[in-house]
């Protein structure tokens, strides 16, 4: 063989090795390899979560009220109310939880316990209603001594005298039930005595019997009122109002409940829970007040993700890549992965700084 | 192989009269210059509080530098990588022609020096010349960034020098066409057409679009030799630990080199059997 060939061997051998070395570009090959999904900020409603919304808007519209329209705009039909949403009291904080995804979760549960409901949780699973049939539960009035707990369902098989000590019911309006405890109130405001049916799809518990009573006439319309949180704003697993105090109080751990509790805020809150938790917090008030919070949080977080690489932490450090805080005119939008263990040692923290003080109500 | 050696410093002697030569400095060394008056970065905290190009803010949202950095970072050796293979087809084309026309290869074979020497003296005097360009872009922009962040990152270095890989292969291949077709715009187009292939049409999606079985396999088969140059953008942002560095990069950076080889023995056998 001429010695020349010898280059034309090679190259071709080189170009066989090349090709058995590049990575296939059969798509059949690549099923399986991508990289996991990045996480989803509960940001905007999904379809489905559309979808949901309107299915849960079976209370008629509040008399004498008309949706408002943009100018111009043909006038459009007022719009329909969700029940659960309607019989919170209008207050500055609520909480609610689409209790089938969000608790059955290990973040919910840990929720549960920080909220110091454990037994109240306990009592509806091992007697009077079947969580099964829980749609959502919404806490409103959360740090006064009337607290409601509103619990919602399709079709909810309650009955109130299994869970406590209660008198045979009281008719109530349209469509309700009230029963009143047998004795006197215990000193656990935690544990609500008056319970109330409404229409077998919604379950009321309060210490107060002019809160159970209020939501009542809120539910059958003989007090007008507008849902105590934005319809279009109810999806992900859990969303609500709370302020900055309570934000405070919650994550007293961060370091950062100095300069939360000084600030005048409020901020509605959504919560994607899978193995970890995606938050979205839009925070309104001050300016002033927003723009010191915003940055101790940016650089709070960015600390975090310092601590999570340094401890080698992969999971951690690449969900905490993800925040971000976006200053607004009057507010912030904070947007944070954390992963489950980040959250375990915060609500830790929020579970011992209550023991002791069972049933203190927030000044 | 010193003769080799002693080419390409030939090689570079000659790009350095060159006026495309002084321009591509001179542009790198100005668009540092420009950003370096223009860019304006407030770090609090470890939190990059504001930006400012050119006097308008750019990205509002509070995030600690490093992250609020990764996508410029990213972004800019992405950008070093693709215009540091566009100007090395482009630029480097006529080289090769230049060096083997007639007149010229004539002197060059009367040498004492073998053909495959003065090919590979031709090859590795382009690659230095890339790598030389590629370092110069890649120091000025990474200085520039880390002084006004404080972050200092290689990945743009990296991204540079990716180019530098990626180029290595379609030089070759310019190499080996010039060889067998002395002509600068066949370089040129063989250049831009393996850049074309290793971007867009050995790309699985592409794949996807034949009917599953013998026409998949044969066009799979066809481009299975393609180096992958979307691939090896990405070494940018492994270099800066924003992507994983995972098997099908490394697999595609050696299968490059070695393509590169095997362009580089076509263009020595050819060269070997040509009379001049």
């Amino acid at each position: 063989m001429k010695r020349g060939y010898l280059w034309l061997l090679l190259a071709c051998g080189l170009l066989g090795v090349a090709a058995w070395l590049m990575p296939s570009n059969d798509p059949a090959g690549k099923q399986g390899k991508e990289s996991a999904a990045a996480v989803s900020f509960p940001d905007h409603p999904a379809a489905a979560d559309q979808a949901k919304m309107q299915q849960r808007r079976t209370l008629p519209p509040q008399a004498g009220q008309s949706a408002p329209t943009a100018p111009g705009a043909v006038a459009a039909l007022p719009a329909k109310r969700d029940p659960l949403l309607v019989a919170l009291p209008p207050d500055r904080e609520l909480m609610v939880f689409e209790l089938s995804s969000f608790f059955k979760q290990p973040l919910g549960q840990m929720f549960s316990a920080c909220m110091r409901s454990d037994a109240f949780w306990h009592g509806f699973e091992s007697k009077g209603l079947d969580l099964g049939e829980v749609d959502r539960v919404a806490v409103g009035n959360l740090w006064s001594s009337e607290r409601l707990v509103v619990v919602s369902g399709n079709a909810l098989h309650a009955d109130p005298t299994q869970m406590y000590r209660l008198k045979e019911p009281t008719a109530y309006g349209v469509g309700g039930q009230v029963f009143a405890p047998v004795e006197p109130l215990p000193s656990d405001a935690w544990t609500p005595p008056y319970v109330a049916l409404w229409n077998k799809t919604t379950v009321l518990f309060s210490t107060s019997l002019r809160a159970v009573h209020e939501a009542l006439d809120r539910l059958d319309g003989r007090t007008p009122a507008e849902p105590a949180f934005p319809q279009d704003e109810a999806y992900s697993q859990a969303y609500g109002v709370v302020t900055a105090r309570s934000l405070a109080e919650a994550v007293s751990s961060l370091g950062l409940s100095e300069q939360l509790r000084r600030a005048d805020l409020t901020a509605h809150f959504h919560i994607a829970v899978s193995d970890d938790a995606a938050i979205v917090l839009d925070a309104q008030g001050s300016s002033a007040d927003a723009r010191e919070v915003a940055k101790a949080l940016a650089a709070m977080l960015a600390a975090k993700r310092v601590q999570a690489a340094s401890a080698h932490d992969k999971r951690a450090s690449k969900l905490l890549d993800l925040y971000s805080v976006m200053p607004q005119p009057h507010g912030f939008q904070l947007k944070v992965a954390v992963p489950l263990s980040f959250l375990q040692d915060v609500l830790a923290g929020c579970a011992h700084s209550d023991k002791g003080a069972a049933g203190a109500t927030r000044p | 192989m010193p003769s080799a050696l002693h080419i390409a410093a030939d090689l570079l002697r000659e790009a350095v009269h060159r006026k495309w030569m002084l321009g591509l400095l001179l542009a790198i060394t100005l668009a540092g210059v420009l950003l370096g008056w223009t860019l304006q970065m407030e770090v609090v905290d470890g939190v990059l509080a504001s930006t400012r190009l050119f006097g308008l803010d750019v990205g509002h949202d509070l995030r600690a530098t490093d992250m609020a950095l990764r996508p410029v970072f990213s972004g800019t050796a992405w950008f070093m990588y693709v215009t540091g293979l566009l100007f090395g087809v482009l630029a480097c084309s006529d080289f090769a022609p230049e060096f083997l026309a007639a007149g010229r290869i004539e002197h060059l074979l009367a040498l004492p020096l073998r053909r495959a020497e003065l090919i590979v003296g031709i090859y590795l005097g382009v690659l230095a010349l890339s790598v030389a360009s590629a370092l110069y872009g890649g120091v000025v922009f990474t200085v520039l960034f880390g002084l006004k962040s404080g972050i200092w990152s290689w990945c743009i270095v990296a991204g540079a020098l990716a180019g530098c890989l990626a180029f290595s292969a379609v030089y070759a291949a310019m190499l080996a066409s010039a060889v067998f077709v002395r002509s600068a715009a066949l370089s040129s187009a063989i250049g831009v057409a393996l850049l074309f292939a290793g971007s867009v049409i050995a790309r699985p999606e592409l794949a996807a679009l034949f009917n599953a079985g013998a026409p998949r396999r044969w066009f799979t088969a066809v481009v299975s030799f393609v180096p992958r140059f979307w691939l090896l953008g990405r070494l940018g942002a492994v270099a800066g630990g924003f992507e994983p560095l995972d098997a099908d990069l490394l697999r595609t950076a050696a299968g490059t080199l070695i393509f590169a080889g095997a362009c580089v023995m076509l263009a020595i056998w050819e060269f070997e059997r040509r009379d001049y």
